[in-house]
């Protein structure tokens, strides 16, 4: 084992001797010694020992604090103060190099022993120290911290020979885990009302202030201080260790609180529980003091570190949400222009199927500006324009609009043929103005089937008509001597035709107009109208027929003014229909027209001298399947003039009827409805 | 009496038999007689030969009698020559329209005898003379 080397300063040779024997005996090694400050320093540089013992009052230039702080501004070297007496001025020169311990002379051997153990144990702590904080500079707080607890712990327990001792820091979260002795669980210190400590710092009024009196009181879950304590008398002066020997159980202990410090702020204690120690030397609780210190300054400078780490990591944070952020809006802002892009090609999709639409659309469609000159015309617009206007584009558009209205006009089908169009304007917008949007549409083809369906009848009526009606009037010119002159059998063959196409002629009206009646298609128009105009019209339309076939007619027109609610072409049809039958079935004699009004209604009544209806015959009259029976087909009569006669009447909320009571001929009443006045 | 020149009739009708016949009744009152045998035509003599007098079918190729009217009124060369719709079809609605659309008279054929049309013509066109008296001093 390597002996530890000591240097001797000292001036007085006896002295230099007397040392060199004891520290020999002690087991330690005699490096060599110096007289003068100078010497020393040299010597110490060439022998690098391991300890110095300085002498403080030297002859020469430089006394024994100055020789040792030239020494230490080389080497690391721990140095102990010999001195036979305590010079006050001298003595706290010396103190400020800071020495590892002091010896008095004359020498007690035991005391230098212990001194220089000390001193070397001392030394050795610190320089360990001072290498494991350049490690836990760069170290995070977490495990910093805990490898520099460990090492302060165990250093600390190696040199102080306390076994009980525990460094307590402030938790973040503001607690101090308070370790308990004698068997006692770990627990917290709190305040009075549970709170932080941060917030109500209770370990700084412990540490900076005072132990309060009351502190028994306000730590129910266990303390620092045995439950059955009583002794209440903890008075620390300020800013000073903390010592105090409690009691409990019939067992002793102290109870030594060192705080951790970094300036004013407190990190936390060292907390020594010992049974054995019941005062611990000023020296050690120095010692424990600097260490504290030193511990103090290093916890904050990690502590620091610690949070500047965390607040580049919420910085980092910061900066990570911030870019999801951008990356998310950017997300959006893509998808948007993506969204826009298909829009817009969309739009020129649309515009170009718009555009194809219009060109090839079998719709005219021409744009009007507000002075109703064409501004846009598509082919199929031209084509139907052609008919009127050469260049159509920039020409007056030749028609009269009519808002809200379908206008027929000319134009020149696809097939070139002049045909129907239809056109209708809207108003529009062409190139930001008032404009005028105009359709024309090719109705000739609708038109065409419009008259097919609705004229079927008609048509129908028309084809069938048209052939009866030519051989009825052919036969009558011809009859009249207008296509030259006849002989008798000419005449009479003529005369057939004649009669037989008047009948063929009526047979179809008739049955076209009993189609109407069913099919439902007539209507009435009922007004007042005078009594008198209505069988005047009858009169009139049938003075020829009696004319030519001699006949007298009576009428018997009273109450001029009387007014009737009717259709009046339906009523002059109805008893027309009566007054053609009678004329037909009266070949000889008179027709009497007359009228009647009570205060219900106004009647015509239509009478004639001719053949009469036979009584067989009554009850099939009106009836339109007579036409079938093989009934009364008498001189051209079709029988559905009265069944007509009949239906229109009703449909004027009127009647007619016959009157069986007659002798001979037949009496038709016609009943209608009286205007109320 | 006011005719100090013949009557010209103009006798719109596509059929060959109706021609003959109103040609024949016409003549034989001593009115000049022209004819045309589809709408289309008959519209485009009208405006040229300026009738004093159409007779209009309605039922017709090319432009139906309706049309036909539609135009001469339309025009203003034709549109106060009196026109007398003569047709076979006769309905209620057929003969409203006809008026409607500024027809004079309306004549169904073969409902009474054709001489019938020759007083129609003579009472229309003396109804302006009968006018014309009514207003002038005697």
């Amino acid at each position: 084992m390597v002996k530890t080397k000591i240097l001797i300063v000292e001036d007085e040779m006896t002295v230099t001797e007397y040392l060199k024997g004891v520290l020999t005996d002690l087991g330690y090694e005699v490096a060599g010694n110096a007289i003068r400050g100078e010497e020393a320093v040299e010597k110490a540089k060439k022998l690098i020992p391991d300890l110095v013992l300085m002498d403080v009052k030297l002859k020469g230039e430089m006394d024994g604090v100055e020789t040792t702080e030239q020494i230490r501004k080389h080497q690391d070297i721990p140095v102990i103060y010999v001195t036979a007496y305590a010079d006050n001025n001298l003595m706290k020169r010396a103190k400020i190099t800071d020495p590892s311990g002091y010896v008095l002379k004359p020498f007690d051997i035991r005391e230098l022993h212990t001194t220089i153990e000390i001193a070397l144990q001392k030394h050795k702590t610190e320089k360990t120290l001072r290498t494991s904080h350049k490690m836990l500079e760069s170290a995070n707080y977490a495990t910093g911290v805990q490898s520099l607890l460990n090492q302060y712990t165990s250093e600390l327990k190696k040199y102080t020979s306390i076994a009980n001792l525990g460094i307590r820091l402030i938790r973040d979260d503001g607690f101090i885990p308070f370790q308990s002795y004698e068997g006692y669980s770990p627990t917290y210190i709190r305040d009075e009302n549970h709170q932080k400590l941060d917030e109500n710092p209770f370990i700084e009024n412990i540490l900076n202030n005072h132990i309060k009196p009351d502190i028994y009181h306000l730590t129910p879950y266990g303390s620092m201080i045995r439950h059955d304590m009583d002794d209440k008398s903890i008075f620390p002066s300020e800013d000073q260790p903390f010592m105090q020997r409690i009691s409990g159980n019939g067992k002793y202990c102290t109870l030594i609180i060192i705080p951790i410090r970094s300036g004013k702020e407190s990190l936390g204690f060292y907390q020594l529980n010992s049974a054995k120690i019941s005062v611990m030397s000023d020296e050690m609780i120095h010692f424990l003091e600097d260490s504290a210190m030193t511990l103090g300054s290093a916890v904050q400078r990690i502590k620091m570190e610690n949070m500047l780490i965390k607040h580049r990591d919420h910085l980092e944070e910061l900066v990570e949400e911030r870019t999801s952020q951008l990356r998310k809006i950017n997300k959006q802002l893509e998808k948007e222009i993506k969204l826009h892009h298909e829009a817009q090609d969309n739009l020129k999709t649309s515009r170009a199927s718009f555009h194809n639409i219009v060109e090839k659309s079998e719709e005219g469609i021409i744009v009007l500006d507000e002075n109703k000159i064409i501004r846009f015309i598509n082919p199929a617009a031209q084509q139907f324009m052609s008919e009127t206007l050469d260049s159509p584009l920039n020409a007056e558009f030749p028609y009269t609009l009519k808002k809200d209205q379908f206008i027929e006009i000319d134009i020149r089908t696809q097939t070139d043929e002049i045909g129907t169009g239809e056109i209708y304007a809207i108003d529009t917008k062409w190139q930001g103005e008032k404009a005028t949007l105009i359709t024309i549409h090719d109705i000739t083809e609708r038109k065409k089937i419009e008259i097919l369906k609705s004229d079927f009848v008609s048509l129908v009526s028309h084809q069938l008509k048209t052939p009866a009606a030519e051989v009825k009037e052919f036969s009558e010119i011809m009859l009249r001597g207008m296509m030259g002159p006849l002989s008798e059998k000419q005449k009479t063959c003529l005369s057939l035709m004649h009669e037989v196409s008047t009948r063929s002629f009526r047979l179809i009206s008739k049955l076209l107009d009993v189609s109407r009646l069913e099919r439902g298609i007539v209507t009435v128009d009922l007004k007042p109208r005078k009594l008198t105009d209505v069988v005047q019209d009858v009169i009139q339309n049938h003075t020829q027929q009696i004319k030519e076939k001699g006949l007298t007619l009576k009428t018997n027109i009273t109450q001029k003014e009387t007014k009737v609610m009717i259709d009046r072409d339906k009523t002059v049809e109805a008893i027309g229909n009566i007054v053609d039958n009678a004329i037909k079935f009266t070949d000889k004699g008179k027709l009497h027209i007359k009228t009647r009004v009570t205060s219900k209604s106004a009647y015509v009544d239509v009478i004639d001298d001719g053949i009469g209806i036979p009584e067989s015959q009554i009850n099939k009259l009106f009836r339109k399947d007579q036409i079938l029976s093989g009934a009364p087909k008498i001189k051209g009569g079709c029988g559905l003039g009265l069944y007509i006669a009949k239906e229109l009447m009703k449909l004027q909320n009127g009647d007619v009827s016959i009157n069986t009571n007659v002798k001979k001929g037949s009496h038709f009443v016609f009943e209608l409805p009286l205007a109320k006045a | 009496m006011a005719q100090n020149k013949t009557t010209h009739v103009l006798i719109i009708e596509d059929e060959p038999g109706f021609r003959l016949i109103y040609r024949g009744v016409l003549e034989n009152a001593g009115f000049k007689v022209s004819e045309a045998m589809d709408g289309r035509t008959g519209a485009e003599m009208a405006k040229k030969i300026k009738p004093d007098i159409i007779l209009l079918d309605l039922v017709l190729p090319e432009l139906n009698g309706y049309e036909v009217l539609t135009k001469i009124r339309g025009d203003k060369i034709t549109e106060n020559i009196p026109v007398i719709i003569f047709s076979v079809l006769g309905a209620e609605k057929d003969i409203q329209k006809g008026f409607e659309l500024g027809a004079n008279d309306y004549r169904i054929k073969g409902a009474s005898s054709p001489i019938v049309i020759v007083d129609k013509i003579r009472g229309l066109l003396n109804k302006d003379d009968l006018d014309l008296d009514t207003i002038a001093p005697q």
